[in-house]
């Protein structure tokens, strides 16, 4: 095995951080529409009114985001909940471009002259991806390369940003893992030999290879034992605190939220029935759907 | 004696030369033909993908390289064709053999004395001059493919410098080996845009490509691809600032045949004492070394 050395401080410090001020939104999206389907005339304006599913009687077509409005300030930590098929997911993989939006905006303030980026260059939308946002996905075997090579499936990210110097790609990934707590001497093992925890860890690792902003968080811990949860929890809080990333968290499980966001928007069949301060949410739930989800909670 | 039974072998040997249009390739062909040779000279590293055309050699023996040639052929050329340095084997024979005879052109074995060398898994060892053109048969134009299967995805990654998982191939021999280990078709970076397959020459010869005087063209048959290293381009193999490309070492060894110490080498077994003797792969240029007068 290559030996990995300690070198303190050798990186740079990201240009982003300093455009970054905490009294503005650092992320913000409008009218974020994702369809699967063609569109008929009596759904065509999705946004309007309640519906009793994201899929359209008529034509068939899914809406699985019905014109979502909401932002992110830096540091802060946003909660998607509700229930299975709501668009949770589709949502964070526009956000992320894994997903092409039907329609809408994402600015962030850290890059005003890009505009809407949805609309961006893949270039560019390569380079948020790379630098400006991380991802971790429900199932890691979207998110990891599992037969590489877990400081690998660190070091790609660093090599996307054109780091090439191995030694310092190697401190860089060994210093990564640490800190979700990979042991140094199983750097090089591959995930498909972790646990479930693990791999959500090495997920984590990966996504803040290159000092992002912004972290998505889908379902980071579904289907994972408790204990193992909370060790997840503990470490994303933790990151929260010392990175001061902002992250957006995706679960439908209330109880994930309530330890983890500040704010919480509730969605059913593709679009924001509520949202506001988490505490708010869970003490004094306004709409009914909310209501059934918190009580169902207690 | 070999080539004597190819030529019984080969259908088109059999037909009256009239029955083919000038170096076999009809005009549209070889229109279509230079034509994305062209665009493949303005991108330098980029893939053309070209309609192939049926030839009478299968698909994989140089194909694409041999199309580029018949494109590319006038009456007053002069063909070298060479197959792993050899001017003699069964497939490069039949390929000069097919090139002669369709075309009229003349055809030697001399580097210096060609004005189109047709090659497949090595460059000469003479530096190539400006009025000269290297074709270069290709079995696999992709460099992206041992990480990448599907050919939609390493489109996009070209098309968006998207190379960091060619990057982490490397970064994994490295973890498991200690080193870079691959060995030919050593992807290199053509003038800071694409990653290109240089086919597989040995590295030895892939400094070759760098800033050359010369023209290399490279055909692939079976994928359908053209691309280009036009003279005066950067080809500089992939390499990590702490772990560096190194070409193959022959550090005290030597031609059996000329004595040679500054070309690739070839090891084999001396028939005679059983001992493992090193000899000069590019056979013309070592016999030329020796004073021979090459046909
Ligand atoms: N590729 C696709 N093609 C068609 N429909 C899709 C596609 N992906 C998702 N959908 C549909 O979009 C809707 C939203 O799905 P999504 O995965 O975003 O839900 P979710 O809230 O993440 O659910 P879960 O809690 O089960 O993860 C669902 O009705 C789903 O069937
Ligand atoms: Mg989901
Ligand atoms: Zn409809
Ligand atoms: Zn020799």
């Amino acid at each position: 095995m290559i030996q990995v050395t300690e070198h303190a401080a050798e990186r740079a410090v990201p240009t982003w951080t300093a455009r970054i001020r905490a009294d503005e939104k650092l992320l913000e999206v409008r009218g974020l529409t994702k369809r699967y389907g063609p569109g008929c005339s009596s759904c065509h304006q999705p946004e309007t009114g309640e519906w009793h599913s994201s899929r359209c009687p008529r034509c068939g077509t899914i809406w699985a985001c019905r014109s979502l409005d909401f932002h992110l300030y830096p540091g802060e930590i946003l909660g998607v909940v509700g229930e299975s098929g709501s668009g949770k997911s589709t949502m964070v993989k526009c956000l992320y471009f894994d997903e092409e939006a039907t329609s809408g905006e994402m600015t962030l303030s850290v890059c005003p002259g890009d505009g809407n980026l949805l609309q961006a260059s893949s270039q560019r939308k390569r380079y948020v991806r790379n630098h400006l946002m991380g991802m971790v996905y429900q199932n890691p075997y979207l998110g990891l390369r599992m037969n590489f090579s877990s400081s690998g499936n660190v070091a790609e990210k660093l090599f996307a940003a054109s780091q090439f110097h191995v030694g310092r790609v190697r401190r860089r990934a060994a210093e990564l893992l640490e800190r979700v707590e990979i042991p140094l001497a199983r750097m090089d093992e591959p995930p498909a030999r972790f646990s479930g925890g693990m791999q959500q860890r090495v997920q984590i690792s990966r996504a803040l290879a290159n000092d992002p902003p912004i972290l998505l968080l889908d379902e980071v811990t579904t289907g994972l034992d408790l204990s193992v949860q909370a060790r997840v929890l503990d470490l994303i809080r933790s990151i929260r605190r010392e990175l001061g990333v902002a992250m957006i968290v995706v679960s439908h499980d209330l109880g994930v939220i309530r330890m983890l966001a500040d704010r919480t928007m509730v969605m059913r069949h593709g679009a924001i029935v509520e949202h506001g301060l988490t505490d708010q949410i869970l003490e004094d739930p306004q709409h009914p759907y909310t209501q059934l989800l918190v009580h169902s909670l207690l | 004696m070999e080539a004597a039974r190819i030529e019984h072998t080969r259908p088109w040997m059999n037909r009256p030369a009239a029955a083919y249009n000038f170096a076999f390739l009809d005009e549209g062909s070889k229109r279509e033909i230079r034509r994305k040779t062209l665009k493949a000279v303005a991108i330098p590293g980029y893939q053309v993908p070209f309609a192939s055309r049926e030839l009478p050699i299968a698909r994989g023996w140089g194909t694409g390289g041999l199309q580029l040639t018949l494109s590319l052929l006038g009456p007053n050329d002069v063909v070298k064709v060479i197959d792993q340095g050899h001017d003699d084997s069964v497939n490069a024979v039949s390929i000069r053999r097919l090139i002669a005879e369709t075309s009229g052109a003349a055809t030697t074995e001399d580097t210096a004395k060609a004005t189109l060398i047709q090659s497949r898994h090595r460059i000469p060892e003479e530096r190539l001059r400006a009025d000269q053109i290297l074709v270069l048969q290709v079995p696999q134009p992709e460099p992206l493919r041992r990480v990448e299967r599907s050919e939609r995805l390493t489109r996009r990654k070209h098309a968006e410098m998207d190379y960091s998982a060619m990057w982490l191939a490397l970064y994994e021999g490295i973890v498991r080996w200690g080193d870079i280990t691959l060995g030919a078709d050593y992807p290199v970076m053509v003038h800071g845009r694409y990653i290109m397959a240089p086919t597989p020459i040995p590295r030895w010869d892939n400094e070759k490509l760098h800033q050359a005087e010369h023209l290399t063209l490279f055909g692939a048959g079976r994928e359908k691809k053209i691309y280009a290293v036009p003279p005066y381009t950067d080809v500089i193999p992939l390499q990590f600032e702490d772990y560096r490309f190194r070409k193959e070492s022959f550090d005290g060894k030597a031609c059996r045949h000329c004595g040679s110490t500054d070309t690739f080498l070839d090891e084999t077994t001396d028939e005679a004492t059983g001992f493992t003797v090193y000899q000069c792969s590019d056979t013309a240029f070592c016999r030329k070394r020796r004073g021979e007068e090459l046909p």
